[in-house]
Order: structure tokens, then C-alpha cells, then sequence
């Protein structure tokens, strides 16, 4: 489809980009920054009205972006996970006031570029929007200017993805001077007719696994995790372990399935390994974390662990809803655990375990909601973590049939989710069975209450209407493959 | 009317309604913890009393299409395997919350626990679908977690992380065996009844040839149920969280634990594991044997080694629940029946005997054996109680162990003499260990500390005469039970065919 | 051989080929040695310098190859004015002795030499594997030359990637908008500016 024709379809991107510029426009003459954030979440919701999760797919700017359902449920999920993030900055006490409107329009920057990493079908494209989603991430981290930590966080972060692109990048001018081509489809059919030696391809697979690795953080590309989230304002660090992870997995994801269906075996297996690995580094790490918000980003590299063995077994519809379902009830209790956060350190000062003692009694409501999203987390039934878990158990064990390893994977998932229960009770332990040593009151700031009630409420009661999620679920996931 | 849904969720509506009580009003958050409880048991008595026995298949059915993507259904509906361990259920719990009087502290969040605690029980027996299944057996985990974490002893933390982590690693392995079975029936299917059926048709597993050091596919997901309800039995060597709990929860949570939670286990081996696949099950029926046998030998011998009382009743359960491994192993009917027997007896007896070490507990603030003696000069009616309960636990004939043991031996000796005769013997040791106990504690000279103990009070003996007037109608006239599982149990082994046809 | 030597068809190709082999490699060397440079030495001057000299060779590179529009480019934006950028930044830091005498960490030395060697056994794999013989794109190099060098990469950046030529537009937005933020008052690091 050529450039003119393709413009209905980049209506949402459009809608964003324009929105944001505005957005930077305005803050010089708009001093309540509220507003602009509020203003943020309307250009990101107004976003969502040209989408059509049902599309039939299409292939725009000659083959650039490719929009099918898989994107546009990615699309979504950027909008819902952005409007998320930009709430629950509005009452973050640590970020400064005067730079409140960069801050919300740099999100809504990120958001068009995590719909274009969504619907990537050519190396550049890929590249560009990588690139455009890191870079600002980049600058998010390093928000908080008077934190050292904050801009520590975000050189380490920084010199990790720019090492992590650039292996990348020279993967991809291989895959080029092979092919000829930057495009997915080319490259696909190319790898198709000849015969490729796949252990020289399976080296430019690696390559293209270091950039993607890194923006999933999966082991050995995670060990920027840590410090970055440690040292990010904290909404920023739920965006890295939600949406940037969220979107990284679509690109990832669809890259394999479109680009190397020919050398399937090889990188299932290796996937496969390296989710293993992923899942146990990152839980057995996090059981001897005292900071939480540490805590939480050992945990979520198990997390993508677990994602990763649904990409792992590929071209299965259950390993795809597996993908789709887990990110999204990530996505609710996730985000809800780093409510918490900001809630407790906007009083406390602090992320650490310790000064949760006794929050139960402290703040029954709050230490109520932060045991939901510990629970669902560890996959206790029926909050909305244990639907992503079932799914990806059941993705592995179809797969079992005629590919045993993924029984393995099964087991190493059940093992791990043990292991996870034991530092998720850790905390919980702390708020519950500890006394408190001291009962000031938690401020709870309504915008936070709000986006915090959201989460409880869909984390508890998913359940009950699993049936249309499901069937969503079902009709966005479209097989990605050529054929 | 959806009995079976509104008894499982009767108990969840009143945790509901408590959290809207104020924290500070704690007699009205006791009754209404209590009343619900009531219902709660009323509603699994109607349970028990429309149960036709008779009647094959299952009955009070509720289906309701709720997942229909993945194929799980809302399906609840009860037959002679479950109409006991409701009622069982139903009776334990409100006496356990009788028990729960002298809960002192945070007595809002036990009560919302407790009663959220009641349904995930009451869910696990009634439901008829794995997905719901496995909801159920996993929910309860939680508030169990908290009530010994918070209300426990001294090491209370430990145990109930402890607790948490084995049962949930059991689960988690039960679930990977649910989802080999889903996909390996055609159609995929997560109803057990379907299940049953196609199992023992032998229609699971077509066409797959997966191997692993020499055990099918249907052998390793027998395996994995098998320690998902092992842990919970507990079955030796998985029994370790158990002394840990039983000690460190507080009275009422011990006797929910042994008379209820202990029970899905071997539930889950009558309703699932063996039923769904009767070929895998006769394949490891040795390790039923092996395990059963060592659970009570070893399990009687610990006991018997115990000061504490309540880790003595702790041990004491392991050896017990020996018993329905060693009647499962033998593929009989008179064994299946003495296991189950064994099952509702010794949740009975158990029971009874946690709370007569809650009331000695709550009198002497220890539980050392040793640091009693001739009480049963001080404390009569106490001493009465005891002794009945004790001789219970010892399988005298005239009570409801006794006709357990019975039948399990009855059906287990004619496959497996030698083995038998030593689970036979083992009730000497039994017996020693019960009688060293009631020894110490009631006979002797009377130890001058509790010279002022005042004697069980009206409250207690409430929680504790009802179990014992139904260990002894048991005792007495079995039919009462064997006319509810007589009937399923004689299709099940039907179905499952013997051991060696 | 005879003499005075005077080259037919066959010989010019071939000399051609030497001298082509002959650039290629001075090019190479002083672009090796420009990236040691850079990576090795204590000061960020010479490492500017060094940085310079590889992207000039780079661009003999890219002369080499037919491609005289993105030697100027390079020539002009990286080793003009970006580079010209840096030196100026590092000036403006005035950085003393002191601030330079940071010892490298034995650690990462090892593990960075480790990961160098993997890399060039994969390169060496990869060459070694006859997979430099790739496939021609779309625009070989009589059909760019028959439209012109310049004409064709404005056509197909305008056409063909035009939307990814708005995407870089927009980045550069953004790395403007952050390098504002952070470097607003005192100079910060962290951020790509």
C-alpha cells in the first residue's frame, strides 16, 4: 500500500503525535500542569476511536508497518497502559512540578512509539522505533534530576540499550547484505527458498535477540533492571516493567514468527532455554531483595521469563493467547503493586521492606489491595494472575504433545511459581504478621485511590467475565505468519 | 434452588458482610461469624438428607457455561463420595468456630478469613469441573496462610509459609496433570464426569507416545496428582509441614486442618486420580502400599517418641491417614470403602482430639506431656471426654476407627498378607502411644500446678459431644455411612475393574 | 612484461583491483586504529580525535563503494560538525588531571576482551562461511547511475521511506525536548543528547 493510500490506517498515531506536540505547546502557557496531564489521557483515549480491533490486516507504506489485529491489540494495551501511567503521575510527590509538562507529553511521545514497535514489519522501522521508545524511556528515568540515583538509573540503562541496539543493528546489516532486503516478508521468503546455514543464522538471531532481550529483560541482557527501576520515579519504573516490556514482547514475538519460521527449532529452543534461565535468576535473585521496588523488578524479569516460553512455542493459537492473556493481567496487577509504592513512598520516603511493617493495621484498605496483587502475582486463582499462568501452562503442555521439551518448561514454571510465592509472602508477612512500628497516616491522594480501585477491581473480579476478555483475546490474535 | 451454590457461597457472603461490621464490635462479629457458620451447616445437612443413595450418577447438578473459550464450566453436583466430606465439613467448621470464642486479637480479619476458609472447603467437594476444582483447593491456601501466620504459636511465620509453599507446590503440579488431561481427551474436556468416563474407557492419552525413563504420559500425570494430593494427606515423606502446622495453628485452625483440609487429599484420590485413570493408578498401586505402610509405622512410632501433645495427635494423623493409601492399594471394594471410612472417622476423632488439646492448652499454657499428671482426679468430666475420644483414636471396637481399620484390612490382606500383617501390628504401637499419653496427662500423681484447673466448661464440651455421639453411632451402626458410599463406590470398582483381572 | 609498460583493458581492471585492495586497506587500518584510539586512550580529547579520524576513513569507505553523497554527509554532519560538537563539550567540561585518573576496572576489561573475541570468531565464522555472497537489492549500481546518486536516494527517501524519515524527524523532537530538560542549569548525565 503506498503512502497515500496508507493514511486512514495511521490515524491513531497521528491522533498521538499531534496530541503530544500540542501538549508541549500548551505548557508554556498552562501553568496548572494537572490539567495537561489530564489532557494527555484524553489525546491518548481519543486515540483509541479510530482503531478497529477487528481488521483484516494490511500492509502500509509498502510493507513499513504491518496493521493486523495482533497490533492493534498492542495499540490498545499502549493506550490503556500510557493512561494508567499518566494517572498515577499526577500525585507522584518526587517528580518536579515545573517539568510536569514535558513529563506527560514525553508519555504521550512513547506511546506512538510503542504502537509503532507494535506494528514493525521492516528492519528499520524496527530499529526507528526501538530506538524512539528507548531514548525516551532514557529520559524518563533520568527524570528526577536532583536524585542521583535517578540519573545513575538512567546512564546504566542507557549504556545497556545503546550496546543492546547496536548488536542488534549489526545483526540486521547481516541479515541485509544476505538478503538485500530490510523488509520481513523479503527476508521471510528469502529464508524460505534457499538453503541458509542456520548455524551462521542462528549467530544474527542471537544478535537480534540482544536488542529485543534488553527491552523484555531477559537474562543475559536484564542486569540493567535492577538499578534502573530501583532509580526511576516510580511510574516510570511500572511503564519499564508493564508497557516497555508489553511492547518488546510484540516485537519479539513477531520478528521470530515472521521473519524465522524456517529455523523454528532453533530458536524455540533456545528461547525456550533462556526463558528457563530468566524465570529462576530472576526469582531466586529477588528472594533476598530488601527494597521493593528491587523486589519487583527481579520478579519481573521472572515475569518475562514465563512470557518468553509462550514465544518459546510460537505457532500455537494457545501460546499466543497465552502471550496476549498473561500481558494483560500483568498489566492489572502489576501496575496496582506499584500504586502501592507510590502511595507508601509519597508518606514514607522509603521502598523499603522494612517500613512496611504492620500495614494492615496502618492501612487495612491499602495492605488489603497490595496482598491481592502479591497473590495474583504468585497465580492464586481466581484473581487475574493466575488466568495469564493457566494460559501459559496450557501452552505448554498442548505443545508437550509434539515437542517434549515444553513439558520441561512447565515444570520449570511450576517450580519457579514456588519459589515466587516464597518472596511475595515475604512481604506480605511484613504487612500482615509484623507489627507496625509506627501508625501515622498514609495520605491516599484520590487520582491514586482511583487508578488503584481500578486495578483491585479487575484484578478480583476478571474472573467473572473471562468469557469476553477471552473471546477478545481470541479474535485480536491473529497468526503471524505469511502463508 | 442451587443448594450446592448457595451452601459453598453462604460462607463467603458472611465474611462479606462482616467486613462491613466495625472492627471494634467483636461479640457481633462473633455471632454473625457463628450464624453463618449455622447456616452453612444446616443447608450441607438438607445436602445430605435430599442425597438419594440409591440414585446413580451425580445429583443437585448446576451447570452453567462459564469459560466457554477454554472449556470450563461452573459445574457443581454431589454423589456419595462428596455428600459426606460436606457434611463433615459443614459440622467441623461451625464447631471450630465455637472454638474460636477465645480468639482475642484482630478478631475481625479471623473471622472474614475463617468463613472465606469455609468456602473454598465446602467448593472443593462439591464442584465437578478441574478448573473449579483447583480454584477451590488453591483459595483456601490463603486464608490458611494468614490464620496460622497470625493467630498461630511461636513459630507460626514458618509454619504457615511452610504450610503455603508444599500445598502450593502440590497444586501447581496438580494443575499441570489437569491440563495434560484436557488435552489429551477428545473433545477437550475439563468435567470430571466426562473425564471418568472417557478414562475408563480408556479413550485419554490416544495417540500419545511421550516417554520418560520408561513411564507414559498417563503414568507421569498420575504422578503429579498423585503429590499434588499427597502433600495435602499428607503421605510420607511429604507429611513435614504437617507436625509444623498442627503445632503452631491455633486450636480451631488445627481441627479444620485435620477433620477437613486433610481430606482433599484423599478426596482428590477418590474423585480423580484413581477414577480418571484406573490404569496408571493400578500401575503405582505398590506405591500406595509402600508409602501407606511406612506413613503408619513411621507415623505411630514419631508419636510415640512425642512430649507434645499436640504433635503427638499431629504424628498420630500421618499414621492414620496411612490407612487410606493401604485400602486404595488393594483395588477392592471392602479397601476403597475402609480408606474413605477412614477418611470421615479420623476427621471426627481428630478433630475431637485437637480441641481436647485446645482445652487443656488454654488451661495449662503448655502442651508438654510430661508436665502433667492425675488430672483425672481435677478435671472429670475432662478426663471422661478424653478417654473416649483417645480410645476412639486407638480403633476400639465400638467406634468409628475401629470399623475403618477393619474394612481396610479386610480388603487389603487378601491382596497383600505380609504387608497387612504389619500395618496390623502397628496398632500396637497405636496403642501404646495413646495410652503412654492418657497416662501421663489423667493417671499418676497429680501435679501440683494445676491443682485449681477448673474443668471443661459448657462451651467446650458443646464443640466436643456432638463428634463423639457420632464416633460412636459410626461405631455402631456403620450402615449410616456405608448406605451413602456403598452404592458409588460398588460402580467405581466396577469401573476400575481389580488389581490383577 | 614489456617496457615502457603500457597497460591494456585486462590490465587496468586489474590494476584497478590492487589499488582498490591497496585504499581498502589504509582505509581499514586507520579506521582500526581510529576506533582504538577512541576506546583506549585516557583523554576525551584523543578519543574525539580518534573518533574523527575512524569516520573519515569511514567515509573513504563509503566513496569507495559509489556512494560519494553519504561520503560527504559523513564527512560533513559526523566528523564536521557532530564531532566538532563534542570537543567543544568536552572543552567546556574542563576536565582537570585528577578527574581523568580513573583506573579501567580489571572486570570489565576481561569481560569486554572476551566478548571482542566471540565476535570476531563470528566474523570469522561468518566469512569463513561464503556468506559474504548476498543478494542484490532493488537499486544496483547502474540503475542508481543511470538516475544519479543523489535523485535516487531523495526518491526513495521520500517515497519509499517516508514515513520512516518522519519517525527519525520525531525522535530528534524528542532527544531535543530531553536534552532541554536534563541540560537545563547544570550539565547531567544520563539521557542521549
Amino acid at each position: 500500500m503506498n503512502v497515500i493510500q496508507s493514511f486512514p490506517y495511521i490515524y491513531p498515531e497521528l491522533i498521538l503525535v499531534a496530541g503530544g506536540l500540542l501538549l508541549v505547546l500548551l505548557d508554556l502557557f498552562i501553568s496548572n500542569k494537572r490539567l495537561l496531564g489530564y489532557g494527555a489521557i484524553a489525546v491518548l483515549l481519543l486515540s483509541l476511536l479510530p482503531m478497529n480491533p477487528y481488521t483484516h490486516g494490511a500492509e502500509i507504506f509498502n510493507g513499513m508497518l504491518i496493521i493486523d489485529r495482533f497490533s492493534c491489540f498492542f495499540k490498545i494495551f499502549t493506550v490503556l497502559v500510557m493512561s494508567l501511567i499518566i494517572l498515577i503521575s499526577q500525585d507522584y510527590k518526587s517528580l518536579m512540578e515545573k517539568y510536569r509538562g514535558e513529563y506527560y507529553s514525553l508519555l504521550v511521545f512513547l506511546a506512538f512509539g510503542m504502537m509503532l514497535m507494535a506494528s514493525a514489519a521492516n528492519l528499520l522501522m524496527l530499529q526507528l522505533s526501538i530506538e524512539l521508545v528507548s531514548l525516551t524511556s532514557y529520559l524518563l528515568v533520568a527524570f528526577n534530576k536532583k536524585d542521583a540515583r535517578s540519573s545513575e538509573a538512567a546512564l546504566k540503562y542507557y549504556l545497556v540499550g545503546v550496546i543492546a541496539s547496536s548488536i542488534m543493528l549489526y545483526g540486521m546489516t547481516y541479515l541485509y547484505g544476505l538478503t538485500g532486503s530490510l523488509s520481513f516478508h523479503d527476508i521471510f521468503s528469502y529464508f524460505r527458498d534457499g538453503t541458509a546455514d542456520s548455524v551462521v543464522i542462528l549467530v544474527f538471531m542471537l544478535m537480534i535477540m540482544a536488542g529485543l532481550g534488553f527491552k523484555i529483560a531477559m537474562v543475559p541482557f536484564h542486569w540493567w533492571v535492577p538499578d534502573a527501576y530501583e532509580g526511576a520515579p516510580t511510574p516510570i519504573t511500572a511503564f519499564l516493567s508493564v508497557g516497555s516490556k508489553a511492547v518488546g514482547f510484540a516485537v519479539l514475538y513477531r520478528t521470530f514468527m515472521m521473519v524465522f519460521p524456517a529455523f523454528y527449532s532453533d530458536w524455540s529452543s533456545l528461547l525456550g532455554v533462556l526463558a528457563i534461565v530468566t524465570m529462576t535468576l530472576g526469582n531466586i535473585v529477588a528472594v533476598s531483595q530488601h527494597n521493593l521496588k528491587r523486589l519487583l523488578a527481579y520478579s519481573s524479569i521472572a515475569h518475562a521469563g514465563y512470557i518468553l516460553v509462550g514465544v518459546a512455542i510460537g505457532y500455537t493459537n494457545w501460546a499466543q493467547e497465552a502471550i496476549l492473556t498473561y500481558l494483560l493481567t500483568y498489566y492489572l496487577m502489576n501496575l496496582g503493586a506499584f500504586i502501592i509504592l507510590i502511595i507508601v513512598s509519597n508518606t514514607l520516603n522509603s521502598d523499603e521492606l522494612e517500613d512496611y511493617s504492620g500495614l494492615a493495621q496502618r492501612a487495612p484498605g491499602l495492605a488489603a489491595c497490595f496482598a491481592l496483587f502479591l497473590l495474583s502475582l504468585t497465580g492464586v486463582p481466581p484473581l487475574a494472575g493466575f488466568f495469564g499462568k493457566y494460559y501459559i501452562f496450557a501452552a505448554a503442555i498442548e505443545a508437550g504433545n509434539s515437542n517434549p521439551f515444553s513439558y520441561w518448561m512447565a515444570v520449570a514454571i511450576a517450580i519457579n511459581s514456588v519459589i515466587a510465592a516464597y518472596y511475595y509472602f515475604r512481604v506480605i508477612r511484613q504487612m500482615y504478621l509484623v507489627e507496625p512500628e509506627d501508625m501515622g497516616v498514609i495520605r491516599q491522594p484520590l487520582t491514586l485511590k482511583l487508578a488503584l480501585g481500578l486495578m483491585v477491581f479487575f484484578t478480583v473480579t476478571l474472573s467473572l467475565y473471562l468469557s469476553p476478555v477471552a473471546e477478545f483475546i481470541r479474535q485480536t490474535s491473529s497468526m503471524l505468519t505469511w502463508y | 434452588m442451587p443448594l450446592l451454590s448457595l451452601m459453598t457461597f453462604i460462607p463467603l457472603a458472611g465474611a462479606l458482610v462482616l467486613l462491613g461490621v466495625p472492627k471494634s464490635r467483636t461479640e457481633t462479629i462473633k455471632w454473625v461469624g457463628l450464624g453463618f457458620t449455622i447456616i452453612a451447616f444446616i443447608l450441607s445437612v438438607i445436602v445430605t438428607l435430599q442425597y438419594v443413595p440409591t440414585q446413580p450418577g451425580f445429583q443437585m447438578q448446576e451447570y452453567y457455561s462459564w469459560i466457554p473459550q477454554i472449556h470450563v464450566n461452573y459445574h457443581l453436583g454431589v454423589d456419595g463420595i462428596s455428600v459426606p466430606m460436606i457434611l463433615l465439613t459443614g459440622l467441623i467448621t461451625m464447631l471450630a468456630g465455637v472454638a474460636s470464642w477465645n480468639i482475642k486479637i484482630r478478631v475481625k480479619e479471623y473471622w472474614v478469613l475463617f468463613l472465606f476458609l469455609e468456602t473454598g472447603m465446602m467448593g472443593t467437594f462439591a464442584c465437578l469441573d478441574l478448573f473449579l476444582f483447583y480454584i477451590f483447593w488453591e483459595i483456601m491456601l490463603v486464608p490458611m496462610y494468614f490464620l496460622i501466620g497470625i493467630w498461630g504459636g511461636p513459630r507460626k511465620e514458618y509454619a504457615a509459609i511452610k504450610f503455603f509453599l508444599y500445598t502450593l507446590a502440590g497444586g501447581v503440579l496438580m494443575l499441570i496433570g489437569f491440563l495434560a488431561l484436557y488435552f489429551t481427551s477428545e473433545p477437550h474436556t475439563l468435567s470430571i464426569p466426562l473425564l471418568q468416563s472417557l478414562g475408563q474407557q480408556g479413550k485419554l492419552f490416544a495417540g500419545n507416545n511421550f516417554r520418560f525413563y520408561g513411564l507414559t504420559l498417563p503414568h507421569l500425570v498420575f504422578l503429579a496428582l498423585f503429590i499434588g494430593f499427597a502433600i495435602k494427606v499428607p503421605v510420607w515423606p511429604f507429611h513435614t509441614w504437617l507436625p509444623d502446622a498442627h503445632v503452631e495453628a491455633p486450636t480451631p485452625i488445627s481441627v479444620i486442618l485435620a477433620a477437613v483440609l486433610l481430606k482433599m487429599g484423599g478426596y482428590g484420590f477418590y474423585r480423580i486420580s484413581h477414577p480418571i485413570l484406573p490404569d496408571a493408578a493400578k500401575h503405582f498401586s505398590w506405591l500406595f502400599l509402600i508409602l501407606g505402610i511406612i506413613g503408619i509405622v513411621y507415623g505411630a512410632f514419631v508419636a510415640l517418641a512425642q512430649t507434645d501433645f499436640k504433635k503427638m495427635v499431629a504424628y498420630s494423623s500421618v499414621s492414620h491417614m496411612g490407612f487410606i493409601l493401604l485400602g486404595m492399594s488393594a483395588f477392592t471394594i471392602e479397601g476403597f470403602i475402609g480408606g474413605y471410612y477412614q477418611m470421615f472417622s479420623h476427621g471426627i476423632l481428630t478433630g475431637a482430639m485437637f480441641l481436647l488439646v485446645g482445652v487443656l492448652y488454654d488451661r495449662a499454657h503448655t502442651r508438654d506431656l510430661n508436665a502433667f499428671g492425675g488430672l483425672a482426679a481435677k478435671v472429670p468430666v475432662y478426663t471422661f471426654v478424653l478417654s473416649i475420644m483417645a480410645l476412639g483414636s486407638l480403633g476400639l471396637p465400638g467406634m468409628s476407627g475401629f470399623i475403618a481399620e477393619f474394612f481396610t484390612f479386610l480388603g487389603a490382606f487378601p491382596v497383600y498378607r505380609e504387608m497387612t500383617m504389619l500395618a496390623v501390628l502397628t496398632i500396637v504401637v497405636t496403642a501404646g502411644y495413646i495410652l503412654f499419653m492418657m497416662q501421663r496427662v489423667l493417671l499418676g500423681p497429680l501435679n501440683e500446678k494445676w491443682a485449681n484447673m477448673p474443668d471443661i466448661n459448657a462451651r467446650e464440651l458443646l464443640t466436643v459431644v456432638p463428634l463423639i455421639v457420632i464416633t460412636i453411632a459410626l461405631g455402631v451402626c456403620p450402615s449410616l455411612l456405608l448406605n451413602i458410599i456403598n452404592p458409588v463406590m460398588k460402580t467405581m470398582m466396577v469401573a476400575i475393574g481389580p488389581l490383577h483381572p | 612484461m614489456n617496457f615502457p609498460f603500457i597497460p591494456d583493458e585486462e590490465d587496468r581492471i586489474m590494476i584497478e583491483g590492487y589499488m582498490e585492495q591497496i585504499a581498502f586497506l589504509i582505509l581499514a587500518l586507520f579506521a582500526v586504529v581510529g576506533g582504538l584510539i577512541t576506546v583506549t586512550h585516557r583523554h576525551p580529547i584523543y578519543c574525539a580525535l580518534g573518533l574523527i579520524l575512524c569516520f573519515l576513513s569511514i567515509s573513504g569507505f563509503y566513496a569507495m563503494l559509489g556512494a560519494p553523497f553519504l561520503a560527504a554527509v559523513q564527512v560533513i554532519i559526523y566528523a564536521g560538525s557532530i564531532m566538532t560538537l563534542f570537543v567543544f563539550v568536552i572543552m567546556l567540561m574542563d576536565l582537570t588531571r585528577e578527574d581523568l585518573k580513573m583506573p579501567p576496572s580489571k572486570f570489565s576489561t576481561v569481560v569486554a576482551s572476551f566478548l571482542g573475541f566471540v565476535l570476531l570468531l563470528e566474523m570469522l565464522m561468518i566469512i569463513g562461511g561464503g556468506f559474504l555472497t548476498g543478494k542484490m537489492g532493488s537499486w544496483t549500481p547502474e540503475k542508481v547511475d543511470s538516475v544519479g546518486h543523489t535523485r535516487v536516494l531523495a526518491q526513495v527517501l521520500f517515497t519509499e521511506y517516508l514515513y520512516p524519515f518522519e519517525i527519525i524527524s520525531f525522535v530528534l523532537v524528542v532527544a531535543l525536548v530531553g536534552a532541554i530538560l536534563l541540560g537545563k542549569k547544570k550539565l547531567h548525565l544520563g539521557g542521549k543528547e
